[in-house]
């Protein structure tokens, strides 16, 4: 991966993480100073983009001397349309063999930033509503030590998986149950300002921990893991 | 949400999800307004989205998707719009000074909760000048932004969404945060050469400088 290669991704997706991402960044400062423009910038952003708008008529209440210009397609801008569209889904064809794979670790900590969470995450979250975000990936979870103090079902990599906040003694961890996504064994990983831990479960997935905190994410990813369980599984009592 | 409890009557099932698209219909208006740049466009994208998503909410299986569900239909319908109507008012100046009213919001929305360093140091000038260069972002930079962004689409879902590849979206979003770092005096990345059309799609893209 070279510099060019770097600002690429990282002007894409500037929470993304890579083994060879973070290898590059250990051995170039400009990268490393161009990854933390990035993410400057990308608070900035979502800043400017969470706009408040003051109501507006929908346009189909308008006169019609206020509403957009509006005209149809021409028959040769349909026919240049087809053509685009033909050479994109070409390209698309072409280039499938070539797309880039994103690793786990990746794609968790470009969820974890990108998903808004609102809330204090102060309180513990029901007991109710934690079993009904783990049911809903079939999954149990035996009472854990560390609180939950926010839980919900999100989508990641096709799935729908429990997502849950755990208040440490340090600070707060972010915990996601992935029961489709195998690991071979215990793999750290660190990026956008995260570390974490991917645990391989006792069934086929992964328990993922990450926090920007000081938390024993193994022992916390440990310990989840030996509470999850499939509903099917489910130990008595 | 759950609309399958079958002791519910489907009256009653209707008020809860009438309450829930009111509920989610800000962030939607908002999705759409970036999308669109026009308020009463996106209100009335909204509307429309909101209709078919009332029509087809059986189909919804996971409460927690709901959100992700609606951005969808919204930005699908967005689309839908500029296939039936090609709006041909191009003047972005024209927009930005029509839309600056909206732009100078101050913009209190939801915390983004952990990993969000909480808008720091933006000032309200900082903020109106970066809302108006990603207003002035063409299209096909600025959809996949604000997909990314204001949506949360993995790269994959935006290619998906916009029938393009990964590598192509992966281009444009470069570009789009390139453009906007002009507005930071940044120097562009490295793969931003003036004349250069090196993208990992091999396509050009829209006002591509």
């Amino acid at each position: 991966m070279n510099c060019g290669d770097v600002h690429l991704h990282l002007g894409a997706e500037p929470n993304a993480t890579s083994p060879e991402l973070e290898a590059h960044l250990r051995e170039c400062p400009e990268c490393v100073q161009y990854q933390r423009e990035m993410l400057r910038l990308e608070d900035k952003i979502r800043h400017a983009l969470m706009i408040n708008l003051p109501a507006a008529k929908p346009a189909s209440e308008k006169p019609a001397s206020e509403r957009t210009r509006i005209s149809g397609y021409s028959r040769g801008r349909q026919w240049a349309l087809a053509a685009s569209v033909l050479i994109a889904v070409t390209a698309v064809l072409v280039l499938w063999g070539a797309l880039p794979s994103h690793s786990l670790a990746a794609d968790v900590v470009s969820h974890v930033v990108s998903e808004p969470i609102d809330g204090p995450l102060e309180s513990p979250v029901d007991e109710a509503i934690v079993r009904e975000v783990m049911e809903r990936s079939g999954l149990h979870l035996s009472p854990i030590n560390p609180n939950i103090v926010f839980i919900r079902t999100c989508f990641l990599r096709g799935r729908f998986v429990p997502h849950f906040v755990v208040r440490a003694q340090h600070g707060t961890a972010t915990v996601l149950v992935l029961p489709d996504e195998p690991v071979k064994s215990l793999e750290h990983f660190d990026g956008a300002g995260y570390k974490g831990v991917i645990l391989p479960d006792a069934q086929k997935g992964s328990i993922v921990v990450l926090s920007r905190g000081d938390v024993d994410m193994e022992r916390y990813a440990a310990e989840i893991r030996d509470a999850v369980h499939p509903i099917e599984a489910r130990p008595p009592g | 949400m759950n609309q399958s409890r079958p002791d519910e009557s489907g009256e009653r099932l209707g008020d809860a999800f009438g309450q829930l698209l009111e509920s989610v219909r800000p962030e939607l208006v908002r999705f759409a307004y970036w999308l669109a740049r026009d308020r009463s466009v996106a209100e009335d994208v909204v509307q429309e989205a909101m209709l078919r998503a009332w029509r087809a909410r059986s189909e919804l299986k996971d409460a927690a998707a709901v959100r992700h569900w609606l951005l969808t239909i919204v930005r699908r319908e967005h689309a839908r719009l500029y296939e039936r109507k090609r709006l041909v008012t191009v003047d972005v100046s024209e927009i930005v000074a029509r839309e600056d009213i909206a732009l100078a919001s101050t913009g209190d929305g939801p915390d983004y909760g952990e990993g969000h360093v909480e808008g720091q140091g933006v000032s309200n000038t900082e903020l109106l000048d970066l809302r108006r260069a990603i207003l002035r972002l063409p299209d096909d930079y600025r959809e996949p932004l604000v997909m990314q962004v204001l949506g949360g689409y993995s790269t994959a879902e935006i290619a998906k969404e916009m029938s393009l590849s990964i590598p192509a979206v992966l281009t444009r979003l470069f570009r789009a945060r390139n453009r906007l770092r002009e507005i930071y005096g940044l120097k562009p990345g490295l793969d931003c050469e003036p004349t250069g059309e090196r993208s990992l799609d091999g396509t050009s893209v829209e006002g591509t400088p």
